[in-house]
C-alpha cells in the first residue's frame, strides 16, 4: 500500500475516532482535557517535523505558542479587534518573528542551535512577564473573548472540541502531505547528510527556515485557540518548562512520525490528570521519559508501535 | 566552448597547510576525465572546490561557460554539477527509491502549496519523478531493491545507489569521488562499465577522482595528475602512464 | 551617577560573574574531555547551595557543610556520567542534548522533592559587616567568592598542565582514539571530568548562596548564563570561560543598574544570542566547537 494511501486511511480513521470520542467518554471534563491535548498536539506535530524529520532542535517553542496566545489575546481584549482578525494577525506576526529569528539561528547547529533557541525562549518569556502594560505581567492577561468563526461564537466545550479537532486534523494532513513530497525528502535528506543534499541541489538553509517557520505557525495557531478557549494567558504556561514538555512529547511519540507526535502529545497531556495525586513526581517522570526514551527507545511510541506492527505482520504472513 | 568545467589558479590554504597551489583543470564536454595522484595530493580538495564545498583561497571555477566561483554548493548542484562522496552519504532514514527520488530534486517542478494540498501538478510531477528514479535504479541494476531501507544494502550496492541518485538529477557534470573505494576487482570492473554506460547513454561529462589505476587507464579519455597540490601532468592515459615525472611521483626518487 | 554606584555595580557584577565563570568552567571541562555540552551543569551549582543549606540545617558546622556539599555534588556528577552518559556515549548530538536535559530535569525534580520549593539562605562565611570604600560597600562574602574562584582557577590550571590526569583529559578532547591507544583510560577521564565540573560548579553555588539565596530551580538560569560565559570566552577555553563569566556578570549588573533591573536577565540572553550569531568562537576563542 502506498504511503499516501496509508495516510488517507489513517486520517480517515483518526477523524472518525476524534468525532466519536466525546460520546464515548463518560465525563465532560475529559472533553476539555482532550481540547488541551489537541492544542499540544498541534504544536508537537510541527515540532516533530523540525526535530524528527529535519534533525534540528528547538528548546524555545513555548515562545511561539505564547506569542500566538498573547498577540491574539491583546488585540482582541485590549484593542477590541474581532477574534478572527486578531487570531490571523497573531499567526502571521509569529511567523514573521520566527522567520526573522530563524535566519541567523538556523546557521548554527548542535548545542549552539539548542542554546540559541533556549535563549530566545527565555527572552520572550521575560518580555511576557515584564511588559505589564500589555501582557498583565506574571498574573496574566484576562478577559480574552471566546473564539468566534465567521461571526458565530464557539460557545460550548463540545463545539470548541470539534473546531480544535478539525484544526489538528488539518495540521496533520498538511504535515503528512509535506513528508511525502519533494520538500519532505529534502528535509529528511538534510537530517542525515547536509552535503549530499546540497550536492543534488537542495538549498538547506531555505528548507530549514521553512520548516522552522511552519512549526512556529502551527504553535501560534495552537496559542490562538488556547487563549480564546481559556479566556486567559499567563507567562508561566509558555516558558522553558513548557518547551521541555513539548520536547518530551516529541521524543515519547517517536522522532519522525506525525501519528507518534499526536500520540505523545495526547498521552502526556492526559498523564498529569492521572497523576494528579502525584503532581510532585511529574518532573521526575518527565525527566525519566526523556532519558529512558533516548537511551532505549529512540523511535518512541511510534517506533515501538511500528515494530509491533511489523512483528505481527510477519507472524500473520507465516501462518 | 568545449570545456564544461574550467578551473584556473585554484589555491586552497587550511591554516598553515597549502592543500592546492595554482591548480588548473579543463574538462572537455562529454569526456571522462580522471584526477589521480599520490596520497595527500589534494584530489578530493579539488573536487570540493569544484562543487563549492571547499572555500578556495584563490582561483576561479567556471561551469558551462559561467563563473560559479561565488556560487554556494547547492546552487551548483541545482545547475547540474552533481558530486558523490568518498565516504558514502546515504540517506539512511529513507528507502532506496526515496534516496534516488531525492536526486530528482532540481527538476521536480512544483511549489510548497502544491505539496501541501496535493494539486494535479503535484501528482503528475511526483509520478514522473518516481518513474524517472525507477528507470535510474534499473540502469544501475538495483530496480529490485527499490523498496528496501537504504541502510540495509551492502556497501557495494549502496555505492551504486549513490550513483543512481546522482544521475537521477540529470546532471551535465558528474563528479565521482573515489567511487571504487572498498570495491573488489569484479565490482570495480562493473563500475567501470557503468560509468562508461552513463556517458554513452546520457551524454554526461564525468570527472573521476581515483586510486585504482586499472580503472582509470581503462575508461578515461584524459588523466590529470596532481602532486602535493600542484599540476604535474595532463593528457591521454597512455601518455601520462609513460611520463617520467609521473612515475617518479608514484614510485619515489630511488634512482638518484 | 556617582563613582560609588558605579563601583557598587562593578562589585556586584564581578561577584555574580565569578559564579557564571565557575559554571562556565564546568561546561568547558566536560566539553574539553568528552565533546558533550552538559545541560545539567547548572544543577550542580544548585546542588552546591542546596546541599550546603541542608547540611548546615542538620547541625553541621558551616565549613564542614560547605565541603560536604561540594563532595556530595561531585558524587552526583560521577553518578550522572555513569548512569546516563556512559551507556550512550556514541549517540547523536541531538540525542545527547536531550539526555542531559532529561538529567537536569531529574536532578531538579529530586531536589524539589527533597527540599521543597522555598528559597533558602546560607549564613555568610565571615559575617555580614560590609567593607566600605570609595562610596561603595562590599560584603565580605564577595571576597570569599573572588578568593575561592581565583584559587580554583589556579588549581585547575596547574592540574591540566602539570598532572598526568589533567593532561590525559586534554588528550581525550583532541583525539579520544589516539588517547586510548596511548593507554589513557578514556571512560575514566570522562567520569573525572564530570566529577571535577560538578565540584567546581557546586563550589560556585555554595559560596554564592549566602548572597543570592538558593532554591531548587536556580539551576536553569545559572546553567544558561554559564554557557553564555563559555561562548563569550570561546568554547573550550577555560580562562575564556572564567573571563567571560565575569564580563557577563558586570554587563548584567550595569544593565540592571543603568537600564532596567526587570529585564536584566533578558540583557544577558540578548548578548548570548548576538554572540552566537556573530562570533560563536567568542572573544578569546580557539575556533573549535561546531565544525561546519
Amino acid at each position: 500500500m502506498s504511503p499516501s494511501r496509508r495516510n488517507l486511511l489513517g486520517l480517515g480513521a483518526w477523524t472518525l475516532l476524534m468525532a466519536l470520542a466525546p460520546f464515548l467518554l463518560t465525563n465532560d471534563y475529559y472533553v476539555s482535557t482532550l481540547i488541551i491535548g489537541f492544542f499540544n498536539a498541534i504544536i508537537v506535530v510541527g515540532l516533530n517535523l523540525l526535530i524528527g524529520y529535519a534533525g534540528q532542535i528547538s528548546l524555545g517553542h513555548g515562545a511561539f505558542y505564547g506569542l500566538g496566545a498573547y498577540v491574539s489575546g491583546i488585540l482582541a481584549a485590549t484593542y477590541g479587534l474581532p477574534v478572527e482578525a486578531a487570531g490571523l494577525i497573531a499567526i502571521v506576526l509569529t511567523g514573521l518573528i520566527a522567520w526573522g529569528i530563524g535566519i541567523p539561528t538556523l546557521k548554527l547547529s548542535g548545542h549552539y542551535l539548542a542554546m540559541a533557541t533556549l535563549g530566545f525562549g527565555v527572552i520572550v518569556s521575560i518580555v511576557f512577564n515584564e511588559a505589564v502594560a500589555f501582557t498583565g505581567g506574571p498574573s496574566g492577561l484576562t478577559g480574552i473573548p471566546r473564539l468566534a468563526l465567521f461571526g458565530t461564537t464557539v460557545e460550548s466545550d463540545l463545539s470548541y472540541y470539534y473546531v480544535t479537532g478539525a484544526a489538528l486534523t488539518l495540521v496533520m494532513a498538511l504535515s503528512l502531505n509535506l513528508i511525502q513530497s519533494r520538500l519532505g525528502r529534502a528535509l529528511r535528506a538534510l537530517h542525515t547528510s547536509e552535503r549530499a543534499a546540497e550536492a543534488v541541489g537542495v538549498d538547506i538553509a531555505r528548507y530549514k527556515l521553512f520548516v522552522f517557520v511552519l512549526s512556529a505557525v502551527f504553535a501560534a495557531l495552537a496559542g490562538v485557540l488556547y487563549a480564546h478557549y481559556l479566556g486567559f494567558a499567563a507567562p508561566s504556561s509558555f516558558g522553558f518548562k513548557f518547551s521541555v514538555t513539548l520536547l518530551v512529547m516529541v521524543v515519547l511519540g517517536g522522532m519522525a512520525s506525525v501519528w507518534g507526535a499526536v500520540a505523545g502529545a495526547l498521552f502526556l497531556t492526559a498523564l498529569p490528570e492521572f497523576l494528579r495525586a502525584f503532581e510532585d513526581i511529574e518532573t521526575l517522570v518527565f525527566g525519566g521519559i526523556l532519558i529512558l526514551g533516548m537511551m532505549f527507545l529512540p523511535s518512541g511510541l511510534a517506533g515501538g508501535a511500528s515494530r509491533i506492527a511489523k512483528a505481527v505482520a510477519v507472524r500473520l504472513r507465516r501462518d | 566552448m568545449t570545456s564544461l568545467l574550467e578551473m584556473r589558479g585554484v589555491t586552497v590554504r587550511f591554516g598553515g597547510v597549502v592543500a592546492l597551489s595554482g591548480v588548473d583543470l579543463d574538462v572537455d564536454l562529454g569526456s571522462i576525465t580522471s584526477i589521480i595522484g599520490p596520497n595527500g595530493a589534494g584530489k578530493t580538495t579539488l573536487l570540493g572546490v569544484a562543487s563549492g564545498m571547499v572555500q578556495a583561497t584563490a582561483g576561479t571555477v567556471a561551469f558551462a561557460g559561467r563563473d560559479v566561483s561565488a556560487a554556494p554548493a547547492h546552487a551548483r548542484g541545482a545547475a547540474g554539477m552533481v558530486r558523490t562522496f568518498q565516504n558514502l552519504e546515504v540517506f539512511s532514514n529513507m528507502t532506496v527509491l526515496e534516496n534516488v527520488m531525492t536526486g530528482c530534486h532540481r527538476h521536480v517542478d512544483y511549489g510548497v502549496v502544491d505539496c501541501l494540498v496535493r494539486t494535479g501538478r503535484f501528482r503528475r510531477e511526483e509520478r514522473r519523478c518516481r518513474a524517472h528514479a525507477l528507470r535510474r535504479l534499473d540502469f544501475v541494476g538495483l530496480a529490485d531493491k527499490a523498496g528496501s531501507p537504504a541502510s540495509d544494502l551492502p556497501y557495494g550496492l549502496q555505492r551504486r545507489m549513490e550513483i543512481a541518485r546522482a544521475i537521477a538529477a540529470d546532471p551535465a557534470l558528474l563528479l565521482l569521488d573515489e567511487p571504487a573505494a572498498g570495491l573488489n576487482t569484479r565490482e570495480t570492473q562493473a563500475l567501470g562499465e557503468l560509468i562508461t554506460a552513463i556517458r554513452e547513454s546520457q551524454g554526461v561529462t564525468i570527472v573521476l577522482v581515483e586510486h585504482d589505476m586499472d580503472l582509470v587507464m581503462r575508461i578515461s579519455d584524459a588523466v590529470m595528475v596532481l602532486k602535493e597540490g600542484r599540476n604535474l601532468a595532463m593528457g591521454p592515459p597512455e601518455a601520462v602512464q609513460k611520463d617520467p615525472e609521473v612515475i617518479k611521483a608514484y614510485l619515489g626518487e630511488d634512482e638518484d | 551617577m556617582d563613582l560609588g554606584s558605579l563601583l557598587q555595580y562593578l562589585i556586584t557584577g564581578v561577584t555574580v560573574g565569578a559564579t557564571y565563570g565557575l559554571t562556565g568552567l564546568g561546561f568547558t571541562i566536560i566539553f574539553n574531555t568528552t565533546g558533550i555540552i552538559n545541560f545539567a551543569q547548572g544543577e550542580f551549582v544548585m546542588l552546591g547551595g542546596m546541599l550546603g543549606v541542608a547540611a548546615y540545617a542538620a547541625g553541621v558546622p558551616l565549613p564542614l557543610a560547605v565541603l560536604l556539599a561540594v563532595a556530595a555534588a561531585t558524587l552526583a556528577g560521577a553518578l550522572m556520567e555513569r548512569t546516563f552518559i556512559r551507556p550512550v556515549a556514541s549517540a547523536s548530538p541531538v540525542n545527547l542534548i536531550i539526555i542531559t536535559i532529561g538529567a537536569s530535569i531529574l536532578i531538579r525534580g529530586v531536589a524539589m522533592l527533597a527540599f521543597g520549593k522555598d528559597t533558602f539562605a546560607l549564613p555568610h562565611f565571615s559575617g555580614m559587616e560590609p567593607i566600605r570604600f570609595l562610596g561603595a560597600a562590599m560584603l565580605p562574602q564577595s571576597l570569599w567568592v573572588l578568593g575561592v574562584t581565583l584559587l580554583l582557577l589556579l588549581a585547575l590550571k596547574s592540574f591540566f598542565s602539570s598532572t598526568m590526569w589533567g593532561r590525559g583529559m586534554l588528550a581525550c578532547s583532541y583525539d579520544p582514539k589516539a588517547a586510548a591507544l596511548m593507554g589513557i583510560n578514556v571512560s575514566r577521564m570522562a567520569m573525572a571530568s564530570f566529577m571535577i565540573s560538578a565540584a567546581v560548579g557546586a563550589a560556585g553555588g555554595v559560596i554564592l548562596a549566602p548572597i543570592t539565596l538558593t532554591a531548587y530551580d536556580v539551576g536553569i538560569l545559572l546553567g544558561l548564563k554559564g554557557f553564555a560565559a563559555c561562548i563569550l570566552g570561546g568554547l573550550g577555553n577555560p580562562f575564556g570561560a572564567a573571563a567571560g563569566g565575569i564580563i557577563l556578570g558586570v554587563l548584567e549588573s550595569f544593565g540592571a543598574g543603568l537600564l532596567s533591573s526587570a529585564y536584566k536577565d533578558a540583557i544577558t540572553f540578548v548578548i548570548l544570542l548576538l554572540l552566537l550569531f556573530v562570533r560563536p568562537t567568542g572573544l578569546f576563542g580557539k575556533g573549535s566547537g561546531e565544525r561546519v
